[in-house]
């Protein structure tokens, strides 16, 4: 019997991070449905093969019944980790992964999503993306969801697209980002954003709302010409809001609540 | 039977099940003849194949138990995980508000769930005592009878010791632990889940039995049998003067302990209640039968059979039979007669259906009766344990091309184009394949749709399952809009090469490729 795990008598050891039933998901679950949320992502995860469907009634259904469009639930392009590559690697079908997912699915960015297994068993998943990079537009977010929360693969995935995919460009007047809502974590996302995006637009301002469009990959690739980034949160995407501020000098503001009547 | 592939008994010694791969040859990558496919498992030549491109199909986990083990009354789950690997847990919730308390659904349905959350420190010095911790604070906060424990690949890779943990707290709380080996690296096959929950179970849980009831039925489901198919299999049950034992959804941990004592193990999907049924006749004597599944009148009439055969009910049954004929087979009639009249030039509607190779069997003969052509299978998994029915199957209806593949859509996209059905029947997660002009619709609902339209089982199932299928040929708004107004996901190349398993290459064990050029 251990008896050194039992610090109190009654439960041992307080483990104050065990926890019931939390609103959230692992870093993973955010890097992947913030990829879902924007129209020409492909995520492709590089995970068990249970991280893509699980999130389908995890983050997409338990958000008012969202599902994930064709790329989310079942749709989504995953290593399927098993026993065989946790021993021997994954590395190979990764890289095998990766290169049909570019021949048959349409897409304008590729993002690796790669979860607890290749973080766990050492694959070197970067060296695996290297090999494609200059030949297709792609990402790698090192999201293992041990790592963190569904609102940190949020941050996760700005950040690996600030430093992989990003250029600097020009200031463009009169141009906001609108951060910190994460995507399938809230009933009324959707709505929000186009709410928001309405409302600046009556004193002037073109607010990129980056999910949610038709055209989002150009709705990213415009994020450094932003002449502020506005994040819309108290917490989340204030990392986000620093990269690109240290990337591409855009100043950010954070309000705590949204606007009242 | 003798020539029939050895099934092994079930060792309930032993921390969990072997995998579906080992107990039963089980695969799920195939493209070919049904009988090419029965030929090779007959001679043991059939071998899994590594997909070059592969579609997120869930784990052993992620794919059942996480949705439906939380959802056990007076019991607590313990995920042993990272935070994202219970999150479907959430989306249940939401899933199971659609069904009124009226019909049957508890009032006050909060599933009680607790996650050990693995952090980056848990996975270099482990967390034993998180576990330990986790599992007596569930005892303290909700008093259950039994707390179940669900592994996750992380706590496989990082070695924790379960076992270890339940020897520690078992004799401090009154709750009886059950501890789940369903690491999603586990197994190819998603359906080693469902043995892997029943082998705890049967292990932890299942009582020796004090009496027999003589009266009782064990029923065990999928998600893809809806709110109403419970509530007609208990209305038919009901007039045979038989009590059905649903498990394991919102079944009370007493409903699971007294699995033993039942009359009669009947399956509503054969593949997924195999472990439990050989389980509780080699441990309990509790006799079973996998087949047939109640779906269509015919298949119907021989469930009820079969189950009255082991409750001394043969006369009832065939009163009860006859009852429910007078009922519905004339509606059935008139169903069959639209479906044969739809293509108005004397030629058969063909359709393709796609799920578990439970449904797979049940399914065909039901197409029959409805005056459907079916004319391939989509299947989930094959293994030994389907393989003499698949045979008779085969015997009796012909041959069909048949494609062994969990959930992926991009295979089904390319099936569906090529064959062109004028109906085809998808899972809800499938995604892709709704961008066609021609019919379509879902090939099930999920449990938590309660309306009487969403029903497959039984008797009122059948025709209400029929009537859906011919309103999906009549409604075509909704996939017409799907092709107009959304891209295919593939590149158009896909659909003009041949094969659905253009990514799987011929040999057994995937070969390693070179690097990018």
């Amino acid at each position: 019997m251990s008896a050194h795990l039992s610090v109190t008598e009654e439960l041992g050891k307080p483990h104050l991070d065990v926890l019931e039933a939390p609103r959230w998901s692992c870093a993973l679950g955010g890097a992947l449905t913030t990829a879902l949320g924007i129209y020409g992502v492909v995520p492709i995860l590089h995970s068990g093969a249970g991280c893509g469907l699980g999130h389908q009634f995890g983050m997409t259904y338990a958000s008012g019944e969202n599902a994930g469009g064709a790329l989310g639930g079942t749709g989504t392009p995953c290593t399927c980790l098993v026993e065989e590559h946790v021993v021997f690697g994954g590395e190979p079908k990764l890289r095998n992964l990766i290169k049909s997912t570019i021949e048959l699915v349409q897409g304008d960015l590729f993002a690796i999503v790669s979860g607890c297994v290749p973080s766990l068993i050492g694959d070197d998943t970067d060296a695996i993306v290297r090999e494609f990079k200059g030949k297709s537009p792609l990402i790698h977010v090192k999201a293992p969801g041990f790592g963190g929360t569904s609102y940190q693969g949020y941050e996760l995935f700005f950040e690996a697209l600030a430093d992989q995919y990003l250029e600097p460009q020009p200031v463009k007047k009169g141009t906001i980002n609108l951060l910190g809502v994460v995507p399938f974590q809230h009933l009324f996302w959707k709505g929000n954003l186009a709410a928001l995006q309405a409302a600046f637009a009556k004193i002037g301002l073109d607010a990129n709302i980056i999910f949610t469009k038709f055209n989002g990959v150009e709705n990213l690739r415009r994020i450094p010409s932003a002449e502020l980034n506005v994040v819309l949160s108290p917490w989340n995407g204030h990392r986000a809001a620093t990269k690109f501020e240290q990337k591409f000098g855009t100043p950010w503001q954070s309000s705590s609540r949204g606007p009242r009547r | 039977m003798s020539n029939e592939p050895n099934t092994p008994a079930i060792d309930l010694s032993t921390k969990t099940c072997p995998n579906r791969e080992q107990r039963a040859n089980g695969i799920n990558v195939f493209f070919g003849q049904a009988s090419e496919l029965v030929a090779k498992a007959r001679e043991g030549t059939l071998c899994n194949r590594e997909r070059e491109f592969q579609q997120s199909s869930g784990c052993l986990l992620n794919f059942y138990l996480t949705v439906r083990v939380p959802t056990i009354r007076d019991a607590v789950t313990v995920f042993h995980a990272p935070v994202g690997c219970s999150s479907s847990a959430l989306g249940y919730r939401e899933l199971y508000r659609g069904i009124p308390p009226g019909l049957g659904r508890p009032e006050r349905f909060d599933l009680q769930w607790i996650t050990t959350n693995l952090n980056e420190n848990d996975v270099v010095h482990g967390a034993a005592d998180k576990l330990a911790f986790a599992l007596r604070e569930a005892d303290r906060r909700y008093h259950p009878k039994a707390i179940f424990i669900l592994t996750s690949c992380t706590a496989g890779i990082i070695g924790e010791d379960l076992e270890g943990a339940v020897a520690e707290v078992q004799p401090r709380i009154n709750a009886t632990i059950v501890p789940v080996h369903c690491e999603g690296v586990r197994s190819r096959l998603v359906q080693t889940g469902y043995d892997a929950f029943w082998h705890g179970i049967l292990k932890y849980l299942v009582r020796k039995p004090t009496k027999k009831q003589p009266d009782l039925v064990n029923v065990a489901s999928m998600l893809s049998y809806t709110w109403q198919d419970r509530l007609e299999v208990k209305r038919l049950l009901g007039k045979l003067g038989l009590r059905a034992n649903f498990v394991p959804e919102f079944a009370s941990v007493e409903d699971l302990e007294q699995l033993s004592e039942a009359a009669v193990t009947a399956p509503l999907c054969p593949t997924y209640t195999d472990y439990l049924s050989r389980g509780l006749e080699q441990e309990y004597g509790v006799p079973f039968f996998l087949y047939p599944s109640p779906m269509g009148i015919e298949n119907t009439d021989n469930w009820l059979r079969e189950i009255a055969m082991h409750t001394g009910k043969e006369k009832e049954v065939e009163d009860l039979i006859r009852e429910e004929h007078a009922v519905w087979v004339p509606k059935m009639e008139k169903i069959r007669a639209e479906f044969l009249s739809l293509k108005g030039d004397g030629s058969q509607v063909s359709v393709l259906g796609a799920l578990g190779q439970g449904r797979l069997l049940a399914q065909t003969p039901y197409f029959h009766e409805l005056g459907l052509k079916p004319i391939a299978a989509i299947a989930q998994d094959f293994d030994n344990l389907v393989l003499a029915e698949t045979e008779q199957l085969i015997r009796e209806r012909g041959d069909f091309p048949i494609l062994i593949n969990t959930f992926q859509a991009a295979e089904q996209a390319h099936l569906t184009q090529t064959l062109d059905p004028d109906l085809t029947l998808t899972c809800p997660f499938q995604g892709t394949s709704y961008k066609r002009r021609k019919g379509m619709t879902r090939i099930h609902a999920l449990r938590g749709d309660a309306l009487p339209t969403s029903a497959q089982s039984g008797y009122a199932g059948a025709i209400a399952c029929g009537e859906f299928l011919l309103r999906s040929w009549k409604a075509k708004s909704f996939q017409q809009t799907m092709v107009e107004k959304t891209e295919d996901p593939y590149h158009a190349w896909w659909y003009e090469q041949p094969d659905p398993h253009h990514y799987v290459p011929d040999q057994p064990v995937r070969k390693e490729v070179g690097a990018a050029e």
